[in-house]
């Protein structure tokens, strides 16, 4: 039985909106990671606008049940990979999207990634011209989504 | 919330929390001393002359009181070091921000006034019933020598009480903090409080023993003096009135071993916390000594019993070793808490074992140095004491060098026939005393059989009691000193030992040609007379000579040959009375 | 911070801790990890003042702690082995600790027996196993210690007592910046709270460090390559392979090794699987124990 943790943050409160943060402890994802790009999609799917104000770093490692220094680590990445900005005394904030620089090496992880994805497709048994368009399809299909 | 940290001890947290653990233990002490020393006072409140020798005994020299106090001592040195005898509560109290001096003082302290608590309840209560007094039967009747309950006795007994208590706590302390499980400071608390007497004992054993000539009462009464309790309960009885000093330094050493226990504290490892011992170094010595008690002990009981009497040094040592091998196993048994002892590190303490034994047997068994053969040289001494059976007091003090030199021979002669020194009871011996003096102090002390068969010894004896000198210390000599004069004699004397006498007190004008009369008839009398006045039916009268400041009486016993001292007493009218009886 | 540096100590002739350093960072969450016996028990009564180390120090923000009453003032230690006195129930031993820790916090011990459901008049020794760590946590937590040291705190107690400890311990951390030790053998708890990690054997550290860098480079991998050959002629070239075994065509590898470098390498041999998963704490520590031990790698694949 895995551990998952629900945070209701304040700022999805006013949403209407609950249990959008889970942590699977399971996972072989570090906590790290897994607050790092919990947040990157809340803020990318604007469940956390522009400007609005993330839960302390003492707040969130209560919530979840998580060393506060993970939490710490994790906000200064997303400071420094442009998501969030801090001002002393005040808290953390949201950034504009525009502010977000994507880590080149990541976006060559994920195009790993996603590379592999279209050879698990041929290890199924499609040929590489099917297999490549369910990918592209895929991609598509989840862009349209996003605009809705 | 703070709270208010004061690094007064007394308000101290640790403080407190002992003061509320240990409340049973004065409840319970004064509910023992209540049924010892109360309870029979209310009881015989109006009839106080039923319980007034107990009272007294107990008040005064400790009693039943003695043993409470010292069991609460022990009790609550237990409980107040019961958390060092467990490893969880170690952990525990030591992580806490205590220092291990504040640790032991408040532990100790707060121990202490528990205990002062039923001691100072019991004395006020002894206060208040003062006021006991006895029956009208025994106030008109004129045998009044009963002592009643003052308010100095009761005070006097709590002073007593904290001292004896405060002696057994500490040395207790001193175990518990040696001990490393509550079992052990219990047991190694009762070893401590007595180990030093039993061992002055034992010692004192080996000399009466092997020593040729050991005068077994040496130190008799000093011993006492080793413990606090022993003190207690021996003071009135044999040492006199007690006094000040001995009640000082038993309230120093108890001070003394407190700091050392301090000390000892600080250098604990906890790591031991449940090992017989925290100390390996105590272990050892504890086992050293335990078992050369029980090898003692035993083997002296198994000898005397074997030999009838007589201690045959062979059959000792024999004893001593299966004896010493079986307890230093149980010792070290206990003190590893393991049966497996059978390694090499015990084997190497055995041998220092053995080696200290040896020492001490070489000296204590077989006397190298020589104390059963050594005699005074003549020249040093300027006067012997011979105590012995045929003098008028218990014996004659000898200043003059033939005398001096005759005793020496005669100690020569005895030794040299090296004959049991046991006295026996069918009058072919009688025991003889040598106490040298010099300007000092006493150079040697020594007591003899000396056996009445017509030998060597009893030849230079019986030329030393027919010297000039021998007679004239046995001499009475008339002066200021002297508190009464009388002439006992024996009335009836039955299968039982019980026997009526009638004193008949001469009148003190009488006293100087009396003793005069009697001096010339000492002078006189042979000493094949004075062997042969064996028992009451040998004389006719004793003549007792009390002195004051002194419970010697001196002692003449008047034969039918003692005609000076018979004819004085019948001129002045003495004889019929002592004749009619 | 919690400075231990070469500390030795010997039980007689038995070495307990051989020239032992450990290194708790103000506002860390130390997670003491080792087999029974390595030493666990024995460092955290070095660190509590309980033990003196015949060589070394142990200093808590550069104050030495033994014999040192202040500094005790600001450890609160949970021993595996709980001790309360008898008789005692949880109120007289608040009053205890309250007389002793000049830091005691009334309202938090009332807020915590709330919390855990505990009667504070009732005698401790009639409360279970769990219910007295429950207890000790209370007492121990109230004293608003600067350093927590928990020695195999969480067995024996149910998973939503688990969370509301570490909660609350997490919660302190955060807000006062307490430091944190904790020995366990739960170590997928540990994984998900501790920051720093040491591994203690035979009582030597084994290896202290980082638990994102520690997970960070080691890494399991499962490679296989077609027909058993690589697209170049060695891909585990220049690799730090730490451990190695083939079943079949299948090279079941521990790398010590940055992810980036190990994919580079092993990519440019084309391999026709290629599965890379980090080290959970867990397989970390089979892996350092188990060295040589081939039962036990099996554990870990």
């Amino acid at each position: 039985m895995a551990l998952t943790a629900v945070v209701a943050l304040n700022v999805i409160k006013e949403k209407g909106v609950k249990d959008m943060f889970q942590l699977d402890f399971k996972s072989h994802k570090s906590i790290y990671e897994q607050v790092i790009d919990n947040i990157k999609e809340l803020i990318m799917t604007d469940v956390l606008p522009e400007d609005s104000k993330l839960p302390s770093v003492r707040e969130l490692s209560k919530e979840l049940t998580v060393n506060p220094n993970t939490v710490q680590k994790a906000f200064r990445e997303l400071e420094r990979e442009g998501y969030v900005y801090t001002i002393t005394g005040k808290g953390t904030f949201v950034s504009g999207k525009g502010d977000i620089t994507a880590d080149p090496a990541k976006v060559e992880e994920i195009k790993v990634q996603v590379a592999e994805c279209y050879m698990e497709l041929l290890y199924l048994g499609l040929d590489p011209d099917k297999a490549r368009s369910t990918v592209i399809d895929a991609v598509d299909n989840k862009g349209k989504e996003r605009e809705e | 919330m703070k709270s208010a940290n004061s690094s007064s001890s007394l308000r101290n947290a640790w403080f407190q929390e002992n003061t509320r653990r240990l409340l049973v233990i004065p409840i319970v002490s004064f509910l023992a001393y209540f049924l010892a020393v109360i309870l029979p006072v209310i009881l015989n409140y109006s009839r106080f002359e039923d319980i007034a020798s107990y009272m007294s005994y107990t008040l005064q020299d400790g009693g039943a009181t003695a043993f409470i106090g010292a069991a609460m001592a022990v009790v609550t040195s237990a409980a107040v070091f019961s958390y060092l005898h467990d490893t969880a509560s170690a952990v525990v109290v030591h992580s806490m921000p205590f220092g291990r001096r504040k640790l032991y003082s408040s532990s100790v302290i707060s121990g202490f006034i528990m205990m002062l608590i039923p001691i100072v309840a019991t004395c006020l209560l002894l206060m208040l019933l003062s006021g006991a007094h006895v029956s009208n039967d025994v106030v008109t009747s004129k045998d009044f020598s009963i002592e009643m309950l003052t308010i100095s006795h009761a005070l006097r007994w709590m002073l007593d009480s904290i001292i004896v208590v405060t002696f057994v706590y500490t040395m207790s302390n001193l175990a518990g903090i040696i001990a490393g499980t509550r079992l052990i400071h219990v047991l190694l608390a009762l070893f401590i409080n007595g180990t030093p007497y039993a061992l002055l004992l034992l010692i004192r054993g080996y000399a009466a023993i092997f020593f040729y000539g050991f005068p077994e009462d040496i130190f008799d009464n000093k011993f006492y003096y080793v413990s606090a309790a022993s003190y207690s309960v021996a003071k009135d009885h044999y040492l006199g009135r007690a006094d000040i000093l001995p009640m000082l330094i038993y309230i120093l050493v108890s001070i003394a071993i407190g700091l050392l226990t301090l000390w000892l504290y600080k250098h604990v490892k906890l790591e031991r916390v449940r090992n017989a011992c925290v100390f390996p170094i105590a272990a050892d010595i504890i086992c050293v000594l335990l078992t050369f008690m029980g090898m003692s002990l035993c083997a002296m009981l198994l000898t005397m019993i074997i030999g009838n009497g007589v201690a045959n040094k062979g059959i000792f040592i024999a004893l001593s070793v299966g004896l010493g091998i079986m307890f230093y196993i149980i010792c070290r048994m206990i003190a590893d808490s393991t049966t497996n002892v059978f390694n090499s590190s015990s084997y190497k303490k055995f041998g220092i074992y053995v080696v200290i034994v040896a020492v001490f047997f070489a000296f204590g068994v077989f006397d190298i140095a020589g104390y059963g053969h050594k005699t005074p040289t003549a020249s040093k001494v300027s006067y012997v004491y011979l105590t012995n059976e045929y003098s008028t007091s218990y014996g004659v003090k000898l200043s003059d060098q033939n005398s001096i030199n005759a005793v020496i021979a005669l100690q020569k002669t005895i030794i040299d026939e090296h004959r049991d020194n046991a006295v026996t009871s069918n009058n072919n011996n009688t025991t003889v005393t040598m106490t040298y003096h010099d300007k000092n102090g006493i150079l040697q002390k020594r007591t003899y059989a000396l056996y009445l068969d017509g030998g060597k010894a009893e030849q230079q004896f019986k030329s030393l009691y027919d010297s000039a000198a021998f007679k004239k210390a046995n001499y009475f000599i008339a002066s200021s000193k002297i508190k009464e004069v009388s002439v006992t004699t024996m009335d009836s004397y039955d299968s039982d030992n019980n026997y009526s006498s009638t004193s008949h007190v001469i009148a003190s004008k009488h006293y100087a040609e009396l003793l005069q009369a009697a001096n010339k008839d000492i002078q006189s009398r042979t000493y094949k007379q004075a062997k042969g006045i064996k028992d009451y039916s040998d004389y006719i009268a004793t003549l007792d000579v009390h002195y004051y400041g002194s419970d010697d009486v001196g002692e003449f016993s008047i034969t039918k040959n003692d005609t000076n001292t018979i004819k004085y007493l019948k001129s002045t009218g003495y004889w019929n009375e002592i004749k009619s009886k | 911070m919690i400075s231990i540096k070469g500390v030795t100590k010997n039980f007689d002739d038995i070495v307990a801790l051989d020239n032992l350093d450990l290194t708790v960072q103000t506002g860390s969450i130390y997670g003491l990890i080792g087999v029974n016996g390595a030493g666990k028990t024995t460092i955290i009564k070095h660190m509590a003042g309980v033990l003196k180390p015949d060589q070394g120090a142990i200093c808590y923000d550069g104050q030495p702690v033994w014999e040192n009453e202040e500094v005790k003032q600001r450890i609160g230690l949970i021993p595996d082995d709980l001790y309360f006195p008898n008789g005692y129930t949880i109120d007289n031993m608040a009053r205890l600790y309250q007389g002793a820790y000049s830091q005691w916090n009334e309202i938090r011990f009332h807020a915590l027996t709330e919390l855990f459901k505990l009667e504070e008049n009732r005698k401790l020794r009639t409360f279970s196993k769990g219910m007295k760590k429950q207890a000790a946590f209370s007492l121990v937590m109230s004293t608003m210690p600067d350093f927590l040291l928990l020695d195999e705190p969480i067995d024996g107690l149910d998973p939503i007592v688990r969370k509301l400890v570490w909660k609350y311990i997490v919660d302190d951390v955060a807000e006062r910046q307490m430091s944190v030790l904790v020995s366990s053998h739960n170590l997928k708890e540990m994984e998900g709270i501790c920051d720093y990690i040491g591994i203690i054997s035979k009582g030597k550290m084994m290896l202290e460090r980082d638990l994102d860098a520690l997970k960070g480079n080691v890494h399991k991998v499962q490679v296989a390559f077609a027909n058993g050959e690589a697209a170049v002629a060695d891909p585990y070239a220049g690799l730090n392979i730490l451990h190695k075994e083939s079943r079949g065509n299948v090279d079941l590898l521990i790398i010590r090794d940055r992810a980036e470098k190990v994919e580079a390498a092993i990519s440019a041999g084309k391999p026709v699987v290629f599965d890379m998963l980090p080290l959970s704490l867990e397989e970390i520590f089979i892996y350092e124990m188990g060295g040589e031990d081939d039962e036990i790698s099996k554990l870990i694949f």
